[in-house]
């Protein structure tokens, strides 16, 4: 696993575990309503990762990630782009 | 001389609804309450004229001020009138007993409104040697909204609330800064019996930027605030604007549990909450930040001494 990758992670559990403080990256593929984020946590954790890497996320695009590896795997290529 | 708010009114009337209302589209009290922080809103019986809701609150200010000084204009700002021809500030102004010697007149910028007019009377007020000037924001948002929408139907409440704005030698100049970007008009919509259009997704995230930047430029130019009143949206926007702010010593206010979103009355009806319950300084620097439809946001940054509104002076 890349750096990069281990980062993005590091970041998602902080935000997934205020729902459910066991969870894991082998959670990442559940739903993330599941894992009983909302809609607001998803766009609190898109603008964190946004932060993280200087760049700026679709939200339509975002709405449309159902499970965090989904969201990884935006992020991954917005992340590849710049 | 420096203008700032010298009194305030607020009212709520109608039925008093709890989140058990939203049962029956199967939304519970916590989901509400998770995402949105209401727990109760007003909804204003559907026959009241918006003018007698407004004239309510409006009325005591012009009773309390009338024999000590003359109050020369009242902005009605309000998103849920309808929009027919006349507006209604003028028969507000009647019905409050301002006479006819008034400037009165509408303004609408949805959730912002509030935030505008007191822009607009903070400038109105001190363009004159004395005299007073009425901001009052009146809401029926119940009669936009379709109750069976499990996307807005919780969201929106009714009241009214109304603020003396007066110049006080001990009141510092005021701040404000404003924007507006019509190319996302479509973020938020509504109208009468036609329900509400909410992108809530685009929506929290721009109310969260918009209105934290608005602080932080208000505080960059200013005075350390005492309290800070952002628009009752939604406390998940609130608290996020919170921790993006800092707001070190200033009262942070959040009263979106006791009224849900009642659009441009949001921020007179919380500080008249927290005057009523003393849970802020009865004098100091507030500073007021909105974002809404249009889209549309500012903040104005003003002295404000509300004992007059507790009875304790003149």
């Amino acid at each position: 696993m890349s750096s990069v990758d281990e980062r993005i992670n590091s970041v998602m559990l902080s935000f997934i575990r205020k729902r459910v403080p066991e969870a894991d990256v082998a959670d990442f593929e559940t739903p993330m309503y599941d894992l009983d984020m909302d809609s607001l946590d998803v766009v609190d954790l898109s603008n964190a990762l946004d932060e993280e890497y200087g760049v700026k996320a679709d939200l339509d695009r975002v709405s449309e990630c159902i499970t965090p590896s989904d969201l990884r795997a935006y992020f991954r290529e917005l992340i590849d782009a710049t | 001389m420096n203008a700032g708010i010298v009194d305030i009114a607020t009212a709520t009337s109608g039925e008093h609804v709890t989140n058990a209302f939203f049962d029956s589209i199967g939304l519970t009290d916590e989901w509400i309450r998770r995402r949105t922080g209401v727990a109760a809103r007003w909804w204003m019986d559907p026959a009241e004229p918006l003018e007698d809701a407004a004239a309510r609150v409006c009325a005591p200010l012009v009773a309390r001020h009338r024999e000590r000084v003359t109050i020369s204009a009242l902005i009605v700002v309000s998103s849920s009138t309808g929009g027919a021809m006349p507006g209604i500030a003028q028969r507000v102004a009647q019905k409050a007993g301002l006479g006819t010697d008034v400037l009165a007149f509408d303004m609408t910028a949805a959730c912002s409104g509030f935030v505008y007019a007191m822009i607009s009377a903070l400038s109105l007020c001190e363009s004159r040697e004395s005299g007073g000037v009425i901001v009052c924001a009146v809401e029926a948002m119940s009669r936009m909204l379709d109750k069976t929408d499990r996307n807005t139907g919780p969201l929106f409440g009714d009241g009214a609330g109304a603020v003396l704005i007066e110049q006080r030698a001990t009141f510092r100049k005021h701040s404000w800064h404003a924007g507006c970007d019509g190319d996302r008009a479509d973020l938020m919509r509504g109208e009468i019996n036609g329900g509400i259009q909410l992108d809530g997704i685009q929506v929290y995230d721009r109310a969260v930027r918009m209105m934290s930047d608005t602080v932080n430029r208000l505080q960059d130019n200013d005075i350390e605030p005492t309290i800070i009143i952002g628009h009752q949206a939604n406390s998940r926007i609130l608290q996020k604007v919170r921790e993006k702010v800092g707001a070190r010593d200033a009262v942070f206010v959040d009263c979106v549990e006791q009224f849900g979103n009642t659009s441009s009355a949001s921020i007179p009806l919380a500080l008249g909450a927290c005057v009523a319950e003393r849970s802020i300084p009865l004098a100091g620097r507030s500073t007021l930040v909105a974002y809404g439809a249009g889209e549309a946001w500012g903040g104005v940054a003003v002295d404000y001494d509300l004992a007059a509104a507790l009875g304790d002076s003149a």
